[in-house]
C-alpha cells in the first residue's frame, strides 16, 4: 500500500507543471480507476477540504488521500513523494545559478530570464484575478493590498488574516441584516 | 551570523507561510518575498527573480520550490556553503508542510465536519481577493532596477530588458506558450543580445 501510493504521487510530483489543480485527474485515475483505493465520491470530498486549507495544495491533497486509504504513514509518505522530484530538479538548478552567478554567461542568461519571469507573473496576477472572480466593485482589495504591501511594507501574512476576519465580519453582518 | 540562528528563523518563516498561505503557489511566493527577502534580506530581489523563475522552468509545486530554493541560497548567501544549502532548503520544504500535516494528524476529524460551515466560506470569501493583490504586489516588487537594467547604467540592455518583458507577455497571453518554454527562450535572447 504505501509503496503504490509513494509511486504514485512520485510521479505526480515530477509531472506536476503550473496550476495545483491540474494533477488531479491523473491521481484519480491512478487511485480511484485503477487501485480502487477510495470512491470518487470521497475522492471529491477531500479535495473539496484540500482546496480550502492553507499552504501546498500538492502536499496537501497528497497527505489527506494518503491518511484517508493507510493512515498517517501513508500521508507522510505521499507528501515525501509529491516534494522529491522538484525538490531534487530545482535545487540542482538553483545551485548552478547561485554558484556561478559571477560567471559572464551565467549573468547574461539572468539578464534575459528576470524581465520574463516579471512578465510570466503579471499573466499569473491575470488569471488568478478571473478564478477569484475580481470585478469593477471588487478591484479596490487588490488595490489596497499592493499599496500596504508595498508601500507601508505590511507583511502579507498579516494582510491575508486581516482580510481573512473582514471576510468573516461581513459575513455577520450581511446575516443580521 | 550564527548558523543555528539562522536555521530557526528560516524554520519560523516557512512556518508562517505554511499557517497563512492561503491563494496557492503565486500568492505564497509573495508571503516568502516578504520573509526572504524584505524583513531578513536573506536574498536580494534579483536573487528571488531567479529562483521563481527556476521554479516557474522546473516541474512540482511552486510553493515547495521556492521553499527549497530560497532555504538553499539563504544559507550560500550567508557563507555556509553547499551542504548548509541542502540543510536549510530541507528545513524550509519541512517547516512549510508540517501546519497542514498537524492539523490534518490532530483534527481530521473535526475538519471534514466543519470545513463546509458558512464562518469557513466567509474567511475564504475575504481571502481570496487579497491574495490576488498579493501577487500583483509582488509583480511591483520586481519592477526594479535589478530585472530590468537601469537606462542610466546601459541603454542598450534597458531595451532589450522592455522587449523580452513585452515578448513573454505576448507569448504566454496571447499564444498561450508554456512558462518553462518561455524562460528558455529568454534565456538564450539574453546570451545572444546581452
Amino acid at each position: 500500500m504505501n509503496n503504490t501510493v509513494f509511486g504514485i504521487f512520485l510521479k505526480v510530483g515530477l509531472l506536476a507543471y503550473g496550476n495545483g489543480f491540474a494533477i488531479l485527474p491523473k491521481i484519480r485515475k491512478e487511485m480511484v480507476s485503477r487501485h480502487h483505493m477510495l470512491s470518487d465520491k470521497s475522492f471529491d470530498i477531500l479535495v473539496d477540504v484540500a482546496k480550502k486549507c492553507p499552504g501546498v495544495f500538492a502536499v496537501n491533497i497528497a497527505m489527506f488521500l494518503g491518511n484517508r486509504v493507510g493512515g498517517w504513514r501513508t500521508a507522510v509518505a505521499a507528501a515525501v513523494a509529491v516534494v522529491l522530484p522538484s525538490l531534487f530538479v530545482a535545487l540542482a538548478l538553483v545551485a548552478l545559478v547561485v554558484g556561478f552567478d559571477d560567471s559572464a554567461l551565467v549573468s547574461k542568461v539572468l539578464m534575459g530570464v528576470r524581465p520574463a519571469v516579471v512578465a510570466l507573473l503579471a499573466c499569473s496576477v491575470f488569471k488568478m484575478a478571473k478564478v477569484a472572480d475580481v470585478s469593477v466593485r471588487s478591484i479596490w482589495i487588490p488595490v489596497a493590498c499592493v499599496l500596504v504591501v508595498y508601500f507601508f511594507g505590511i507583511s502579507p501574512l498579516l494582510v491575508v488574516l486581516v482580510a481573512g476576519i473582514a471576510g468573516f465580519l461581513w459575513g455577520r453582518v450581511r446575516d443580521e441584516a | 551570523m550564527n548558523i543555528l540562528v539562522l536555521y530557526f528563523q528560516l524554520f519560523l518563516s516557512f512556518l508562517k507561510v505554511g499557517v497563512l498561505g492561503f491563494g496557492g503557489g503565486f500568492s505564497m511566493l509573495s508571503m516568502i518575498h516578504s520573509e526572504a527577502v524584505v524583513n531578513h534580506h536573506w536574498l536580494t530581489n534579483g536573487q528571488y527573480t531567479d529562483v521563481v523563475a527556476v521554479c516557474q522552468a522546473t516541474p512540482g509545486p511552486v510553493g515547495v520550490s521556492s521553499a527549497a530554493c530560497v532555504g538553499y541560497a539563504s544559507l550560500v548567501n550567508a557563507g555556509y556553503g553547499f551542504f548548509g544549502g541542502i540543510v536549510g532548503a530541507l528545513l524550509a520544504v519541512t517547516a512549510e508542510m508540517l501546519p497542514a500535516l498537524l492539523v490534518m494528524l490532530l483534527i481530521c476529524k473535526v475538519l471534514m465536519k466543519y470545513m463546509d460551515h458558512k464562518y469557513v466560506e466567509d474567511f475564504l470569501r475575504g481571502v481570496r481577493p487579497a491574495t490576488v493583490g498579493l501577487a500583483l504586489s509582488l509583480v511591483v516588487f520586481f519592477l526594479c532596477g535589478d530585472n530590468f537594467t537601469l537606462p542610466t547604467e546601459s541603454w542598450w540592455h534597458f531595451l532589450v530588458s522592455i522587449l523580452i518583458f513585452v515578448f513573454a507577455l505576448v507569448a504566454q497571453l496571447v499564444y498561450r506558450l508554456g512558462a518553462a518554454r518561455i524562460i528558455i527562450i529568454c534565456a538564450l535572447a539574453g546570451i545572444v543580445l546581452m
